[in-house]
């Protein structure tokens, strides 16, 4: 038994040899072999004398999986030293006799590697490249909810924020801002609008950056030496103050106020926008810091080493339930959410950029295939060069090897060129970009993208190549020679079909997110504002409040402003609103009818200061009582306008005229004497915002920036200018800011949606035009290869368009597969694109249908050329050239 | 050839081979080494000459039984390479890596 076993495993060990050698090159494989069987042979031997069995046995195959490293090096050598000179040379050869064949691959890889470069050095910019401050990944912005109201990432207030510090044992600190406005800022040679941010003293601490000029600030708060003080950015030390080293110590004024600069942060360094230039130190007075209602504060916090964000959401929650019993007045169904910094800067960005890079992946991926295709069609008209080759020796793996290095050759110059092409064209297409994107200023081709396009070229010279090379089995070669010239075999046909399916399916699933984006944005474009902006130019007015410290000096602004810019020849209407639409995310205020107790989780409505003549020159339609006069300056009571969306929600179908209403609980009593058409504050996507006007002269000090609408019947070129030159006659200290048509502030609001539309509509057409080629390739093959039998058909008598009808039916039941194949994909890839839609199901049948009409359209374009070959086939020719 | 371009496997695979063993099973047991890295490590010894493989005559073999072996001698030269890496990396005194797995 124990000899019998032995010859047994002998046997097994011999056949796993044989199956290793496979790997080994020809040339070499017998000594290979013999070596290793010698080996074992003495290897047992010496093991059967002393081992006991089992471990005998482990030992021998511990050894004998050597043998697959060393088969697969030998390989490895073989395939290096031995012949890539060799194939590298006969691949570019052979490539040169075939320009048309390499123009086509080389171009549709390039492009396809293009596309998904430019996208994904965007995204590498956006989601992968590393935030500015030193370990990052402790950063997480802390939000305050009212899941009730709707608010789920909300500002905190002062009192809350210092609760928080307080009592919280995962954060090493905390620390708020604000930001989103621009600063008059004054170097001496006039004013200059700079986007700024306040933020706490401790800040720059907490972040762990320092300045590469100067200091940043002390963080201890109120520090005497940083009452006064401001430190900029390394972008606006180079663009204001021109680089110079003296600039520390130097003397701005700040919106109109003195201020010392005490500090350059370095390049790169961006908080919390990439475009903010000015940071000044912002401390809560007693009242600040003691205050629960006014929610001002962003809060930025870095946990301690070991504590994750759910964690200290964890523990947050539990302190701020503890302060939701203890205030229950202020702070009724308040919550907390953390998310990390950098999710909060991308969380937005992410499903449009995951979308495009879906997007860019498949219109790859149909590049790749299509590539496929030629080489399977161009394969089979090499079967005889082959089969030569093969009758001179050459092994199967050397031809696969032949035809893999010429798809590694197309593919590495369809890198260089794509990656070229990239390295140009990104700047452009962010050019187009939504301006929100983050971190785009980042954007550079470093080694990651490098890889990444180094990495897809090789994928696609493995996808490319792939087929081709499996498709050239040696015993099918051998009956290339015998067959010589003739039919193409149903092998072809099946990998043909296939590749073609896979190109059809992927189309369509791109067809289908573009065409849900086209419905998307027509639905939002078909979306009436409440305004209408033709003819309208506006102009933001930004006095300092040094200049205008209180209401009363910003209305006699404002009244001289309107006065001069009514009296200019070809202005039909002019108006002022603090916050014009679209411009600047409205906060809110409490809508309290006389009467009415307060409710905690009411909706908010928005409070804007506006001047008569804004709704005449908006198109914003008075439904109900009058707008402001003259009277209601004088007279006690103050008079308030609103919204027929307020009016509806919070009076029903009581009359609105004459009631009185509060802002706040202890607020001022207001008299609504006239009722507007409700207007989309925020943006076309978001509901109609709930309004109430007052007259502009009746606004908080702190409001003072105000915008111009100006109705024309001139030409708008010049207009605005003429406008701004009769605005700084008032006053030349004032700053103007984002001067302009107001449709092109509407048309800006949907650059997003542009943007992603566009793209997706690009690669989906591009993918669409490659299907088509594809289609048409493989048709046209088919054609070519039944020449023969086509021929003999028609010489027995088949009508030439019954032949026709056999091309349109193979196309159509490719078409149809490929498209079912390819609804099914859109369906199961339609979360991607849930969130970014308005007004249109992510599963929609419309987009469905029209998407596989276009597909029919495209399979009768890609059918018809090879059809016709078939109906124009002379059978004598075809037959006679046997 | 300078010694630093002898990785420390293939070192170890002339070393044993300076001791006189001489098939490629022996060197991966006195090595320790795996066999897909002692196989490489001798063809490329063999190709710069510091290491001649010969096949044992196929009819004593056969006289007796067994399947012929292939063995590997180290060359004059490579003994002289061996030398050279093991003073030089005595010098930073790491001879004894060198005696890595001769026992």
């Amino acid at each position: 038994m124990g000899d019998h076993g032995g010859l047994d495993r002998a046997v097994t060990s011999q056949r796993f040899l044989r199956i290793v050698a496979a790997l080994v090159p020809a040339p070499r494989r017998s000594r290979w072999l013999e070596e290793w069987s010698s080996e074992l042979w003495y290897y047992r031997r010496r093991l059967e004398r002393g081992e006991s069995r089992l471990a005998a046995e482990m030992a021998l195959w511990a050894r004998m999986l050597g043998a697959v490293p060393h088969a697969l090096w030998v390989l490895g050598e073989e395939w290096m030293i031995g012949s890539v000179h060799r194939d590298l040379g006969l691949a570019v050869r052979t490539l040169a006799k075939r320009p048309g064949y390499v123009l086509a691959a080389v171009g549709t890889l390039a492009m396809g590697i293009a596309a998904s470069t430019m996208l994904f050095s965007i995204v590498n910019a956006v989601m992968f490249r590393p935030l500015p401050y030193p370990d990052a990944r402790e950063l997480v912005r802390v939000f305050e909810t009212h899941l009730a109201q709707g608010i789920r990432r909300g500002s905190v207030t002062g009192a809350t924020f210092y609760d928080w510090k307080a009592s919280n044992r995962v954060f090493e600190d905390l620390a708020a801002y604000q930001s989103g406005w621009k600063y008059i800022v004054d170097a001496g040679d006039g004013a200059t609008l700079v986007p700024g941010a306040r933020v706490f003293p401790n800040m720059f601490a907490l972040l762990g950056s320092n300045a590469a000029l100067g200091r940043t600030f002390f963080p201890q708060e109120n520090h005497p030496d940083d009452q006064q003080s401001a430190v900029i950015s390394h972008a606006l030390w180079q663009s204001l103050f021109g680089g110079t080293p003296d600039v520390v110590g130097r003397s701005i004024l700040l919106e109109g106020a003195p201020r010392t600069i005490v500090g350059v942060m370095p390049p790169g360094f961006a908080f919390p926008d990439d475009d903010v230039g000015i940071w000044i130190p912002y401390n809560l007075g007693e009242a600040g810091r003691a205050n629960r209602r006014s929610h001002l504060l962003r809060v930025v916090a870095r946990l301690r080493s070991g504590v994750d964000v759910p964690q200290a959401e964890r523990e947050l929650g539990t302190i701020m339930q503890d302060l939701v019993s203890q205030f229950p007045q202020e702070m009724e169904g308040a919550g907390v959410s953390i998310v990390s910094w950098h999710e909060s800067l991308v969380g937005d960005v992410r499903g449009t950029l995951l979308l495009l890079f879906g997007g860019v992946t498949t219109l790859l991926a149909v590049a790749c295939l299509n590539v496929a295709g030629l080489g399977v069609a161009r394969s089979r008209r090499r079967e005889r060069e082959m089969a030569v080759r093969i009758a001179l020796g050459a092994g199967s793996l050397r031809i696969s090897r032949l035809l893999l290095t010429e798809s590694v050759v197309i593919a590495a110059a369809a890198g260089v060129i794509g990656g070229l092409i990239a390295v140009w064209g990104t700047p452009v297409l962010l050019a187009y970009a939504p301006i929100d994107l983050p971190r785009v200023a980042e954007v550079t081709a470093d080694t990651r993208v490098l890889a990444f396009t180094v990495l897809v070229s090789a994928g696609a010279a493995l996808v490319s190549g792939i087929f081709p090379a499996l498709r050239l089995s040696s015993s099918r070669i051998g009956d290339a020679l015998r067959r010589g010239s003739r039919g193409a075999t149903s092998g072809d046909r099946w990998y043909l079909d296939g590749l073609v399916t896979a190109e059809i399916a992927l189309s369509v699933a791109l067809l289908a997110g573009a065409g849900l984006l086209t419905r998307s944005y027509a639905n939002l474009t078909a979306v009436d504002p409440g305004f209408s902006g033709d003819r309208v130019i506006t102009i933001s007015i930004l006095p300092t409040a040094v200049a205008y410290p209180d209401v009363t000096a910003q209305t006699a602004l404002f009244d001289r402003v309107l006065e001069r810019v009514q009296a200019l020849p070809g202005v039909t209407s002019a108006g002022l609103v603090t916050e014009l639409p679209f411009t600047v995310p409205a906060s809110t205020w409490s809508f309290l009818p006389e009467g009415s107790t307060p409710q905690f989780d009411q909706i908010g409505v928005h409070w804007n200061p506006a001047s008569t003549g804004y709704f005449q020159t908006m198109g914003i339609p008075l439904r109900r009582g009058r707008l402001f006069d003259d009277r209601d300056r004088i007279g006690d009571g103050r008079v308030v306008v609103i919204d027929e969306s307020t009016a509806r929600r919070f009076l029903g179908d009581r009359d609105p005229l004459g009631v009185r209403i509060r802002m706040a609980p202890e607020g001022e009593l207001y008299t609504i004497i006239g009722v507007v058409g409700a207007v989309r504050q925020e943006s076309l996507r978001e509901d109609v915002q709930l309004t109430m006007y007052t007259p502009h002269w009746d606004t908080e000090p702190w409001r003072r920036d105000k915008t111009l609408a100006v109705k024309t019947d001139l030409s708008l070129a010049g207009f605005a200018a003429a406008v701004s030159a009769e605005v700084k006659a008032v006053d030349p200290g004032l700053a103007l800011d984002r001067v302009g048509p107001l449709v092109d502030i509407v048309s800006d609001s949907l650059d997003g949606e542009r943007f992603r539309l566009y793209l997706m509509l690009t690669f989906a057409i591009l993918a669409l035009a490659l299907t088509v080629v594809g289609l048409y390739g493989t048709l046209a093959y088919v054609v070519s290869g039944r020449r023969r039998e086509l021929a003999i058909r028609s010489a027995l008598g088949a009508r030439p368009s019954s032949l026709a009808a056999m091309v349109f039916r193979r196309s159509t039941t490719l078409a149809l597969m490929g498209g079912a194949a390819g609804v099914l994909l859109a369906i199961a890839a339609s979360p991607l694109v849930r969130a970014l839609l308005f007004g249109v199901a992510p599963v929609d049948p419309i987009t469905l249908a029209a998407v596989v009409a276009v597909l029919g359209l495209a399979a009768v374009a890609g059918t018809t050329l090879p059809a016709l070959r078939v109906v124009r086939l002379n059978a004598a020719t075809v037959l006679s050239e046997e | 050839m300078s010694p630093e371009r002898l990785g420390q496997a293939t070192l170890a695979v002339l070393r044993v081979l300076a001791d006189g063993y001489t098939y490629g099973f022996d060197v991966i047991d006195r090595t320790g080494l795996p066999s897909g890295t002692v196989y490489p490590a001798l063809a490329a010894l063999e190709r710069r000459g510091l290491v001649r493989s010969r096949w044992e005559n196929e009819q004593t073999a056969r006289h007796d039984g067994r399947p012929r072996r292939r063995y590997y001698r180290i060359t004059p030269a490579g003994r002289r390479e061996l030398a050279t890496a093991i003073a030089w990396l005595g010098q930073l005194g790491l001879a004894g890596d060198a005696e890595m797995g001769t026992d």
